[in-house]
């Protein structure tokens, strides 16, 4: 994938196939039972001086896989390369390096500083740790530095509780820059602060990044600022990551049915667009037990179904199939005391007749099934009746409009097309 | 600070040039390092080639040389960083400054720290004078039948009744064998200081690691840790001194050994589960990324954030045990040659027959020490947790 | 209950007039709400908008008496709810609170009991405030719960809060605020600590209730969540209302200087201004003129400048804003044509 030119554009991280999964296990002996796949063979790369979003929900992997490149949590397999040099081969001094060109601003200003150590001294630990013992070297470069985030040079003998929120992060952006690095991790730099905090702190690192002419990846859920902020972004569902491009190009025109949930999950700031959009499903899946195939088809709009079905049958009986088998049915249907196959039919807003004969008889069973209070046998009837390519296969990367897109509807070789928005 | 001029890069730090490893020499390790050594060399010279008399005629037992050892860990994790630290040392000096009762606290214990190490040394043993057994403290009287003699004067009461008053040779009477409660006092205090010492040099070290350990490590390692604990809490401590004591007989090492390093658990487990809630910390997680170790970042970043608990918690084990000490003292398990606290009051309390009331001070007076001890502890303990947090000041 | 006289139609389910909570703190006494008035219709969602510190949370608090005291003190100001006086003396608020007035909190696992099973802490909402037989209260709990669009309600009754993930835990708590079927549900900051796709749920969760009639204060620091729910927005600085009026009017022409400033940050204009930190602020006059690049004068001093109409010859009941700009004297034009920047900046940067 990821080819090590010569030139000089080479890209200052390049991330290839990282992996991070966490063992589970049972009893003394630590058997592993399973595994959580928190990141699952995620690609991308960051070139020099610029600022690469990586967004998605929570469980998504993204704050995981911003730890594993920083070497925070172990590599289950992949590599990361910085500068070139793959991080697993690095020697001491040149690991030491790494972490100095490397540094991470976390998420919640209230816990970024150790409430008993005085804010100089806890900015200047980064210089202290590589070994800068000089301690009024280290006093003026944070002085200097202070200023230079919009705090006073005299701040450095207080405690971090004397500040507000928007000055701890200030704080934590100038510790995070003391020691001159290449890139800066920022996990949810902003989304504990207040609308104008926020908007200031976006400024101080637009600044910064002109000034000290550093890498940015960003962290965040928060697609305003994703889009205010960064260049390219990848867009990150349970491990993997679905789409990525230009920050614009992605959000515009979002290729990944997750992307297109993602961005119409958030209310338009018009009050009088109150449209939503919805996923087929409201159930996250269990990162331990991914959806075969792409796994975001039990949640997705637009999940291929077979080509008999109009789009419209179609998407109410995906839309049954998939409650039907995460089994997170509508109080209207209790399995215990299971209602007939009329109440069935009209919750889950049926079609009275289908086209394909085996499909409707299939349907049928299934709110049989239900109507017995068989979950399992409802499910397994519609998996073989309603079969989607979604869940056989995993999605190849395709290039949609320059950009690597996992989805099939994108896939040349699958008979199904991008949906129009 | 750099030149306004150069906006780009505010100071240009040769990084090769720092780049240094870690040090290896510090002033904590460089104290540790000598002190102990001199503690073994003079340790190896006592054990194989003479008796070392350090002070005066002082034979040094195997307690004391542990005790040496335990200063020495105390003055290269304790004195030293103070010293090195003097503005955060400072600070939390004046903000003792303010509360007298710690102050006061601190003083007693302080002062019973110089009286249990230097003047034992000074006055060697109670000695025994059988003919002023009982000689009441100054400023009181008690019957005179006690006694063969009276240091002080005699005087008459009503009928037969002659009563013995206290005088300036006894200030604080004399106990049935004629030892001065004064010296007996001193005597005890040795035993607690080294009670303290044992407990902060050894077992608080030991509890701290291994709740560190567990925290950071966690998996099998913390499963394992956490399994010895709980097996240690359900053994205790009183069990195993006498299973030794049917051994080697009393002894203070024994007693310390068994009773401290039963006791560590409490404080390992809550070392423990403040180590995990803290790592997940902004600023834990910030230090681990530029590649600290987790010595480093216990030491730096969590013990000090734990203050709160671990300090009352850390006072209340040392407490403990010298209370644990002075019991088994009381019920004569332990080494009468040390004339520990719980042992004098033992003894204060043997007149049989309901008459032990009338030679009080005997056992009032280490008694009241004892308790003016762990009262000084808590109160230390509660002020330093306070002092410790810089919120605090607000 | 003290409902003696009969509600004229056009009275407001919930009506506040001056209300004032005071917070003792060691270093000093903080006026977290200062004289805020608003009313609430039946059916009808009202947002309360503001950041961290603007008192939105303790105003609602004191509705219902719910906030701390001490160290909070309702020192001034009216509360009348469907008639009746909350804050009189003889009024029993814990009939009113639960029953008639329901409480979301942003935290909903702070707000469920851990120990109980999310079944039992409803049945005992639906028991505190009516008699029900255990099996009728334990059917209506399912009911709630399915309501609220907890999937498998009958078999998720018997589980404990820490089996609900965040977006299913708040509607637990919606359910549980439900149980006593309020006019009013009060939600304070319900899906600041969920994911946009989690959120939008309870957007539509939320949207569902206020179709079925409910009223619905919501407080929120999130524009979009106030575009996607609100009939009426009133925005809070500094213990103060400054605007208040129509969801559409205030989008379309955010009128006081703090309304749009908060826009302004949503627009990615960058500025990096100077803010006074919350214990400066000043606590009299406009609590806004320290950061307000239009304060003159007559900001400063005395009670927060009165409410004016936005538009010339509208009533101050619609688009008002506690603004000297839009009373008598003043060129209101300067702010309107700020507000107007506001809403078609393109995002510039000041290079500094």
């Amino acid at each position: 994938m990821t080819e090590r030119p010569d030139t000089g554009d080479e890209p200052l991280l390049a991330v290839e196939e990282l992996e991070r999964h966490y063992p589970i296990t049972e009893g003394w002996l630590r058997r592993e039972v399973g595994r959580v796949r928190a990141v699952d063979g995620v690609s991308f790369e960051i070139r020099e001086g610029e600022a690469f979003g990586l967004v998605g929900e929570s469980g998504s992997g993204k704050t995981t896989l911003a730890h594993t490149l920083l070497g925070l949590e172990e590599r289950t397999d992949g590599t990361v390369r910085f500068d070139g040099d793959p991080i697993s081969e690095l020697s001491d001094a040149e690991r030491r390096s790494f972490r100095r060109r490397v540094q991470l601003v976390v998420q919640d200003p209230n816990e970024a500083f150790n409430p008993r150590i005085r804010v100089g001294e806890a900015v200047a630990e980064p210089l202290a740790l590589n070994g800068m013992d000089d301690g009024d070297r280290r006093r003026a470069i944070v002085e200097d530095l202070l200023e230079r985030v919009g705090l006073d040079a005299a701040d450095t003998d207080r405690y971090p509780h004397e500040f507000s929120d928007g000055e701890k992060q200030r704080l934590a952006i100038a510790r995070a820059l003391v020691v001159d690095p290449d890139l800066v991790v920022a996990d949810e730099p902003t989304s504990a602060l207040d609308a104008r905090v926020k908007s200031d702190i976006l400024a101080l690192l637009e600044a910064v990044r002109r000034e000290f002419d550093v890498s940015l990846l960003f962290v965040s859920h928060d697609i305003d600022v994703v889009r205010r902020f960064c260049d390219r972004v990848a867009v990150m569902y349970l491990g993997e990551i679905v789409e990525r491009g230009p920050t614009d190009e992605v959000l515009d025109s979002p290729a990944h049915p997750y992307t297109e949930v993602l961005l119409g999950s958030e209310p338009s700031l018009d009050p009088s667009d109150r449209s939503l959009v919805r996923p087929l499903t409201d159930t996250i899946p269990d990162p331990a037990d991914p959806p075969s195939g792409c796994r975001f088809h039990t949640r997705c709009p637009a999940v291929i179904g077979p080509d008999a079905l109009s789009a419209a049958t179609w998407e109410r009986l995906a839309s049954f199939r998939f409650t039907v088998q995460t089994g997170e049915l509508p109080a209207a249907i209790d399995l215990a005391d299971p209602p007939d196959r009329a109440t069935i039919r009209s919750v889950f807003d049926l079609p009275g007749a289908i086209d394909d004969e085996a499909i409707a008889e299939g349907v049928d069973d299934a709110v049989a099934a239900l109507a017995d209070g068989d979950l399992d046998r409802a499910a397994e009837r519609l998996a073989a009746v309603l079969p989607s390519v979604c869940e056989q296969q995993v999605p190849e990367t395709v290039t949609v409009a320059g950009r690597p897109v996992q989805c099939h509807r994108h896939d040349p070789s699958i008979d199904a097309e991008p949906r129009s928005e | 600070m750099a030149a306004p001029s150069d906006r780009h890069r505010f100071e240009r730090v040769d990084w090769s040039a720092v780049d240094a490893t870690g040090r290896t020499v510090t002033p904590e390790r460089t104290i540790l390092a000598v002190g102990l050594l001199v503690v073994a060399a003079l340790w190896l010279y006592d054990r194989y080639v003479a008796h070392v008399y350090l002070v005066a005629d002082w034979a040094v037992t195997p307690v004391d040389w542990a005790v040496m050892a335990g200063l020495v860990v105390l003055t290269a994790y304790g004195v030293v960083p103070a010293v090195g630290n003097r503005e955060a040392t400072l600070r939390v000096a004046s903000a003792i400054r303010d509360r007298p009762v710690l102050v006061a606290a601190l003083c007693f214990l302080g002062g019973l720290f110089v009286v249990g190490t230097v003047l034992p040394l000074v006055l060697g043993r109670p000695d025994l004078n059988f003919g002023y057994a009982y000689q009441p403290p100054l400023g009181f009287a008690a019957d005179a039948g006690w006694s063969p003699n009276c240091a002080g004067e005699i005087r008459q009461g009503a009928g037969i009744q002659r009563y013995c008053e206290g005088s300036l040779q006894a200030p604080l009477g004399t106990n049935g064998r004629g030892q001065l409660v004064g010296s007996l006092l001193v005597s005890g205090a040795r035993v607690a200081t080294y009670v303290v010492v044992f407990a902060l040099a050894f077992v608080v070290p030991l509890a701290t690691a291994v709740g560190v350990t567990a925290g950071f490590r966690g998996g099998r390692l913390d499963d394992v840790l956490r399994t010895y604990v709980d097996v240690q809490l359900c053994i205790p401590a009183i069990f195993l001194y006498f299973v030794g004591y049917m051994y080697v007989g009393a002894s203070l090492a024994l007693l310390l050994a068994t009773f401290g390093l039963l006791s560590w658990g409490p404080v390992a487990r809550l070392v423990r589960s403040e180590v995990l809630q803290r790592r997940e910390d902004g600023y834990v997680v910030v230090a681990r990324s530029l590649g600290a170790s987790d010595w480093y970042v216990a030491r730096r970043h969590v013990l000090p954030n734990v203050t709160n608990t671990l300090v009352p918690a850390v006072v209340h084990l040392v407490a403990l045990l010298i209370v644990a000490e002075a019991g088994v003292a009381f019920l004569g398990f332990s080494d009468v040659e040390l004339y520990s606290w719980g042992s004098t009051i033992a003894e204060g309390l043997s007149p049989d027959r309901g008459t032990a009331h009338q030679v009080w001070w005997v056992s009032t007076v280490p008694a009241v020490a004892l308790a003016a001890t762990v009262v000084s502890l808590k109160l230390v303990g509660d002020g330093l947790r306070d002092v410790l947090d810089p919120r605090g000041e607000h | 209950m003290s409902g003696d006289h009969s509600d004229p139609p056009t009275e407001p389910l919930l009506a506040v007039e001056d209300l004032r909570t005071h917070i003792h703190a060691d270093h000093g006494t903080v006026r977290a709400v200062d004289g805020v008035s608003f009313a609430v219709d039946r059916g009808e969602a009202v947002c309360l908008v503001g950041e961290s510190g603007s008192g939105k949370s303790v105003t609602c608090e004191s509705l219902t008496g719910i906030v701390p005291r001490p160290p909070a003190e309702i020192v001034d100001g009216s509360v009348t709810f469907d008639g009746i006086d909350l804050r009189a003396d003889d009024t029993d608020q814990s009939s009113i609170r639960g029953a008639r007035i329901g409480h979301v909190f942003q935290n909903p696992q702070h707000a469920l009991d851990p120990v109980y099973s999310v079944g039992d802490q409803l049945v005992e909402a639906i028991t505190i405030h009516r008699a029900f037989e255990e099996a009728t209260a334990r059917e209506r709990a399912i009911d709630l719960l399915g309501r609220v669009g907890i999937p498998r309600a009958a078999q998720r009754v018997d589980d404990y809060p820490h089996e609900f993930s965040g977006g299913m835990a708040q509607r637990v708590a919606v359910a549980i605020a439900l149980a006593a079927e309020p006019d009013l549900l009060i939600a304070d900051e319900p899906t600041t600590a969920v994911d946009v796709t989690v959120q939008a749920r309870l957007i539509d969760l939320l949207r569902g209730l206020l179709d079925d009639g409910m009223a619905l204060l919501l407080i929120t620091h999130d524009l979009r969540v106030v575009a996607a729910l609100a009939d009426r927005v009133l925005v809070m600085f500094g213990g103060t209302i400054v605007e208040r009026g129509p969801v559409e009017a205030v989008f379309d022409r955010p009128a006081h200087p703090y309304t749009q400033a908060l826009f302004d940050s949503y627009d990615g204009t960058t500025r990096l201004a100077e803010r006074p930190s919350r214990d400066e602020l000043p606590a009299d006059g406009c609590r806004f003129r320290a950061e307000c690049p239009h304060a003159v004068q007559s900001c400063a001093g005395g009670e927060q400048p009165g409410f004016h109409a936005v538009s010339d010859g509208a009533s101050s009941d619609d688009h008002a804003a506690s603004c000297v700009y839009y009373g008598d004297g003043y060129d209101a034009e300067q702010i309107r044509s700020a507000g107007r920047a506001v809403q078609q900046s393109a995002t510039g940067d000041d290079d500094d």
